[in-house]
């Protein structure tokens, strides 16, 4: 079931509905069998729901064995045995095909041959949210971070939770297991702000994102047919399209969450607003980078210890740096999405290695005596190393070569003019009166994400306020909004 | 110590919260409600109103208005759109169905309130469809003229003549009408109302409303300009075929003032085959009974029923009658329906064989369709059809020979000489009234 689809939006209100007529004991299996629901409504999940039930069966067990258990040993047997599991299904689901043909392509490299099995598996959908936030727990009980759950309702509940097992975000145990013993009460006010942020979402999706995308999908599909100014512009606008696909999509899963009575993690924070990259990293997609920060970072950071100034620091930058491929593989089993990350991990330990010497030029540096001309100058930085790497991202997306959008860029610029760019961006589904819409959407969105969550900014504002952008909003979605065409970009990682 | 509270307030407080939720959701109702009621009224693809060119043509013909460009017309879609959207006090007493053969008959030859519901090369299942579409929307006549086309029972060529017919409708019209078993699935009313509710169809439905405002043209869902606009004023000189309020047709001038060459060439071109209707063997018994039933189940309904056989040419006549091999069935058809009709109580009027009615050559478009005059006198109105009364020509010819072997019983193609029983006369009846 599409967040962007009827059948969610008649599921999602019967649950809402249904879930305050419960006792509060009987929530979390009401909410198990909704999410079972949401999960097999497709068919091609169906075939693969024995995946998702023993991921939760494994850890689930995994983590009351961590708990029992006192002896090192025993205890890291049962770590690593959920680690295998979660990460194996992963591997053989999501990167056997990629692995088996880069290793052929790799062996046929130096000139030999191998042969190399491809089988024809589907991913089932949400597979690497659910193995990573069940991973997430496992070693969370296993690092006495928290208490494994002796309740199997409320685990299996933590790992399939339908607003956030297709697109995440990432939940931890600690957060999201407490809730469900004591879930919020119905409060009027918290529901029309979630279903408000659910609205929000849609808004993002739907008009924004869906509209750039539009766009981007008819230049990046075929770029040998784009000069260099559409590859430009459409690059350009692919950041923001992910961003506001992706935090929409996530507005939705926390809106929707928020309706039932729950609260689940911010997964972005205007992450465009941040004038380093560290920053950017620090606001975009944090339930992931903070799970990679947590289990892999952490752990690689004990081997730092003792090592001498250089070295240590080199280690530590080794150690950022090595999360971003992963980052990248997790999105995808394409080379692409590694190079993306390696070019992320990149600019942030170039970044970090820089950080003090930029700091002291900066002080000279008369544009920045002014902090808005200094914000803008940062910020325009920030967006074009992203969208730099993210041509990597759009070219494993959209099935193109991304030194093909690289060199494209620079072809077509002779005999440039305004007029005859713009007629090209309207015959890209883009014309002045859609370039228009976006303007006043996005400048709309970033002024009220400026303010802060939009489901208590909502609540602040005055009847007349609140009434008119929910009209606005719908009405917008109703007139502008992208019908049945794309699901989710990150639906599909 | 914790108060606790009763069950009753835990629920009153439930109700009351349900329905302060349900209230403020209400204050969005609106936004559907409108986008419903403008979906149903735009309807660009037609899904509850039918196609937009089909839905303008019947919207002029229930205005009253004579439309331009009937060739271009999908007939089934009008009609099926004219049943639907007729208004009660519309319903005319008498609807006419058959091929484009009866499409001359008009209200003035008919009397009273009428509709002509014929469609061009209409086969058994578009004459029983276009009935249906009536029942179907509860809006029966009193009086029905079935023009009954030979070709209704050649099983030989059923499937090329209903090649074009609504199928799906027609299995309906057999399960639900005449209670035969088809192979007829109700239709997923949820996804059609589905629609209504649809935002890809309500941002369709605006952009094409928008379109239509700013360019003021009537065009179809891909921009193409309906060609079809209300007829006024003298219409005796138009070069294009249009349709009238009542269903009736009149053909372009060119065509009207074809000369008697002209005619007679396509008339040697229909002769050979009587207009691809060769290889008629026999009248087919799964048509004839079919057709049988249908006629009965109108009867049923408490609707008058009358006959009308409108002629082929004199010379299409006497070819037929000089080389009968492959029209056997043909032959077969007229008989059977005298005698079908006097055993049901329903008139028959006009002959296949032009000469039988006094339907001379000049009152010939071509070899297969007779002009409005034809019809006129071999219908004596819809009054005296329904009591049986006779034809003006039959009155005449009785009047002077006294013998009504010859027009109410004869066999067609035993004579392929046209009768004129009195040319001052005949003279009169073909002028337009």
């Amino acid at each position: 079931m599409d967040f962007n689809s009827l059948a969610f939006l008649v599921f999602f209100c019967g649950v809402a509905a249904l879930t305050y007529c419960f006792p509060r004991k009987l929530k979390p299996a009401f909410l198990l069998i909704a999410s079972y629901v949401f999960y097999l409504y497709k068919p091609e999940n169906a075939r693969l729901v024995m995946l998702l039930i023993s991921a939760t069966v494994i850890t689930y067990g995994c983590g009351l064995a961590l708990d029992y258990l006192k002896g090192k040993w025993a205890r890291l047997l049962f770590l690593w045995s959920s680690l295998l599991f979660c990460s194996g299904i992963l591997f053989y689901f999501k990167y056997f095909n990629f692995f088996t043909q880069s290793w052929h392509d790799l062996v046929g490299l130096f000139g030999g041959t191998v042969k190399t099995a491809e089988l024809n598996l589907i991913a089932p959908l949400g597979l690497s949210y659910f193995t990573f936030q069940s991973l997430g727990y496992v070693i969370d009980v296993y690092q006495h971070r928290i208490k494994a759950v002796h309740d199997p309702i409320k685990y299996a509940l933590f790992v399939s939770f339908f607003p956030c097992i297709f697109t995440g975000p990432i939940e931890r145990a600690e957060h999201l297991i407490p809730q469900f013993s004591n879930p919020h009460k119905f409060h009027y006010s918290r529901m029309a702000g979630g279903a408000f942020r659910m609205l929000w979402g849609y808004f993002k999706k739907m008009v924004l994102a869906d509209t750039i995308g539009g766009f981007v999908q008819a230049v990046y599909s075929a770029p040998e047919k784009s000069l260099g100014p559409y590859l430009i512009v459409a690059s350009l606008l692919f950041s923001y399209q992910i961003y506001l696909d992706f935090s929409g999509c996530c507005d939705i899963a926390i809106g929707g969450a928020r309706v039932l009575g729950f609260d689940l993690l911010e997964n972005f924070n205007r992450p465009f607003a941040a004038r380093t990259y560290t920053e950017l990293w620090n606001r975009w997609h944090i339930s992931l980078t903070s799970w990679f920060r947590d289990y892999i970072f952490t752990p690689l950071s004990f081997f730092n210890r003792g090592l001498p100034g250089r070295w240590g620091k080199l280690q530590g930058w080794f150690n950022v740096f090595i999360i971003f491929p992963i980052s990248g593989l997790w999105h995808g089993p394409s080379w692409a999405y590694v190079i993306w990350g390696v070019f992320n991990g990149l600019f942030l330990v170039i970044g970090k290695a820089t950080a003090k010497s930029r700091r002291r030029r900066n002080k000279k540096n008369p544009l920045y005596k002014s902090d808005l001309v200094k914000g803008f100058i940062q910020r325009s930085c920030v967006y074009l190393l992203f969208t730099f790497c993210i041509v990597f991202f759009a070219a494993a997306l959209y099935g193109s070569g991304a030194a093909e959008v690289f060199t494209g860029m620079f072809s077509g610029w002779g005999g440039f003019t305004l007029q005859g760019f713009c007629q090209g961006l309207a015959s890209r589904s883009l014309p002045l009166s859609t370039i228009g819409m976006l303007i006043i959407g996005c400048t709309f969105v970033e002024l009220v994400e400026w303010r802060g969550p939009v489901y208590k900014w909502i609540r602040n504002q005055c009847f007349a306020v609140r009434w008119a952008l929910y009209y606005g909003l719908t009405l917008a979605i109703l007139f502008f909004g992208v019908f049945g065409k794309s699901a989710f970009i990150y639906q599909n990682y | 110590m914790k108060k606790r509270t009763s069950p009753q307030s835990v629920l009153l407080r439930g109700a009351a919260i349900f329905l302060v939720v349900a209230v403020k959701i209400c204050f969005l109702l609106p936004i559907p409600i409108f986008m419903m009621i403008f979906n149903y009224k735009v309807d660009v693809s037609g899904l509850f109103q039918g196609e937009l060119a089909p839905r303008e043509v019947a919207s002029m013909l229930l205005d009253g208005q004579t439309v331009s460009n009937y060739d271009k017309m999908d007939e089934r879609q009008v009609l099926k759109i004219y049943a639907q959207n007729l208004p009660e006090e519309q319903i005319p007493d008498t609807l006419a169905l058959g091929s484009s053969r009866v499409m001359q008959l008009n209200s003035d030859i008919v009397g009273g309130s009428f509709f002509n519901g014929g469609m061009s090369g209409a086969g058994f299942m578009d004459i029983a469809n276009t009935w249906y579409l009536f029942e179907r929307a509860n809006k029966l006549p009193k009086n029905l003229i079935i023009c009954v086309d030979p070709w209704l029972f050649n099983g030989t060529v059923a499937s090329e003549i209903n090649q074009n017919s609504d199928s799906e409708l027609f299995s309906e019209f057999l399960e639900k009408a005449l209670g035969v078993a088809s192979d007829y699935e109700e239709p997923d009313k949820v996804a059609l109302w589905k629609s209504l509710i649809e935002p890809a169809y309500f941002q369709g439905n605006v952009r094409y409303y928008l379109q239509q405002k700013k360019t003021g043209q009537s065009t179809t869902e891909d921009g193409d300009v309906i060609p079809f606009q209300p007829v006024t004023g003298d219409i005796s000189e138009l070069d294009y075929a249009i349709k009238f309020p009542d269903g009736s047709i009149q053909y372009p001038v060119s065509f009207r003032t074809w000369t008697n060459d002209q005619v007679m060439s396509e008339v040697l071109g229909q002769a050979g085959t009587l207009q691809s209707r060769h290889g008629f063997p026999e009248m087919d018994s799964y048509w004839t009974s079919l057709f049988d039933s249908f006629v009965q189940h109108v009867q049923e309904k408490g609707v008058n029923v009358v006959f009308l056989l409108t002629p082929y040419h004199p010379f299409i006549c006497r070819h037929v009658h000089n080389n009968p091999q492959g029209f056997e069935g043909f032959f077969q058809v007229e008989p059977w329906l005298r005698e079908y009709g006097a055993a049901h109580n329903i008139p028959v009027y006009g002959s296949y064989h032009a000469g039988r009615v006094g339907i001379p050559e000049k009152l010939f478009f071509d070899g297969v369709h007779c002009r409005g005059e034809a019809l006129r006198l071999m219908f004596p109105g819809i009054e005296q059809a329904v009591q049986g009364l006779p034809s003006t020509y039959e009155a005449k010819y009785l009047e002077k020979y006294g013998n009504k072997q010859n027009t109410a019983n004869a066999l067609i193609g035993q004579d392929g000489e046209c009768v004129v029983p009195d040319a001052a006369w005949f003279e009169s009846a073909c002028a337009p009234s």
